[in-house]
C-alpha cells in the first residue's frame, strides 16, 4: 500500500479476511497512516495498542468472515472505522473496568485500554454489522 | 521478540527485547514458555529494550507473577521505557509488579 505524503492523507479503506494472521497488515497500515498524518511516536503507539486490542478481539471471537478498516484525519483527530459481518458484540457496553487489582480482573483489559488511550469510542450495529469508531487527537 | 536469558546466582536476568503483541503471544510460545519455566526463581525482567506491549503481553506478565506466587519465587521488572510504562500504569499493572 503506498499513501502520499500530502497533508491530511485521504481516507484509506482496506477489506481484509477476519483471520488472525491479518493483525500485522492492519498495523502496518495503521502505522503507515498514523505516521503520515503526524502523529508522534508516543500517540502512535498507543493508537497502535488500541487498534490491537480491538481488532484482535474481532478477529478472534467475531466469527465474521471479513473485516474492513477505514482510516480517515479529520480536523486534526485520526478516526479508526471497523465494520465486520459478525456477531453483534459492543464493547462499549462492556461493564466499565476499574484498573486490573487482581487476576479475575484481566479479561476485560483490552476494552479497558481502548477506553484509556482513544478519546472517542462509538459503536453501531446496522445491516447485521458491527461498526466501531475509535477517535484519537493527533496533539496526544 | 528475541528473549535473552542470563542466568546469575542470586537473580536471572530475563531480558525482552522488541515488541510483545497477539503476533508474539501466538507464534512465539515456545521461547515464553522458557520464561515461565524459571518462575520459581528470583526473576529481573529487564525491559530496556521492549517496545511496545499490548493486553497480550500484560497476560503474559499475569501468567508469570502466578506461577511465580504458586513456586515461590520472585519477579523484579526494570527498566521500563516511557511507552511501556503507560500501558503498565493504564491497566493498573503497575500495582500489582515490583517496578525499579
Amino acid at each position: 500500500m503506498t499513501i502520499q505524503k500530502t497533508s491530511p492523507v485521504q481516507p484509506v479503506t482496506l477489506r481484509v479476511p477476519c483471520h488472525e494472521d491479518q493483525w500485522p497488515v492492519l498495523r502496518k497500515a495503521i502505522h503507515t497512516f498514523g505516521l503520515c498524518n503526524g502523529i508522534d511516536k508516543k500517540g502512535l503507539k498507543k493508537l497502535e495498542v488500541a487498534a490491537e486490542e480491538a481488532i484482535v478481539n474481532i478477529l478472534h471471537y467475531s466469527q465474521a468472515s471479513e473485516i474492513e478498516l477505514k482510516m480517515k484525519n479529520e480536523k486534526l483527530k485520526i478516526i479508526l472505522t471497523l465494520t465486520d459481518n459478525g456477531i453483534a458484540f459492543d464493547p462499549t457496553e462492556h461493564v466499565p473496568n476499574e484498573k486490573a487489582t487482581n487476576e479475575r480482573q484481566v479479561g476485560g483489559l483490552g476494552i479497558h485500554l481502548i477506553r484509556q488511550i482513544v478519546d472517542e469510542l462509538h459503536y453501531e450495529r446496522k445491516e447485521n454489522k458491527n461498526i466501531l469508531r475509535m477517535v484519537k487527537s493527533l496533539n496526544c | 521478540m528475541k528473549i535473552n536469558i542470563i542466568p546469575n546466582e542470586k537473580e536471572t536476568r530475563v531480558c525482552l527485547i522488541g515488541e510483545l503483541d497477539t503476533t508474539v503471544t501466538t507464534t512465539q510460545v515456545e521461547d515464553l514458555n522458557q520464561v515461565l519455566a524459571l518462575a520459581d526463581k528470583a526473576l529481573e525482567i529487564d525491559c530496556e529494550e521492549l517496545e511496545y506491549i499490548s493486553s497480550a503481553g500484560l497476560r503474559f506478565f499475569m501468567q508469570l507473577k502466578r506461577e511465580s506466587e504458586a513456586k515461590g519465587g520472585s519477579i523484579r521488572i526494570t527498566h521500563l521505557n516511557e511507552d511501556v510504562n503507560d500501558i503498565f500504569r493504564m491497566s493498573g499493572f503497575h500495582n500489582l509488579f515490583t517496578i525499579e
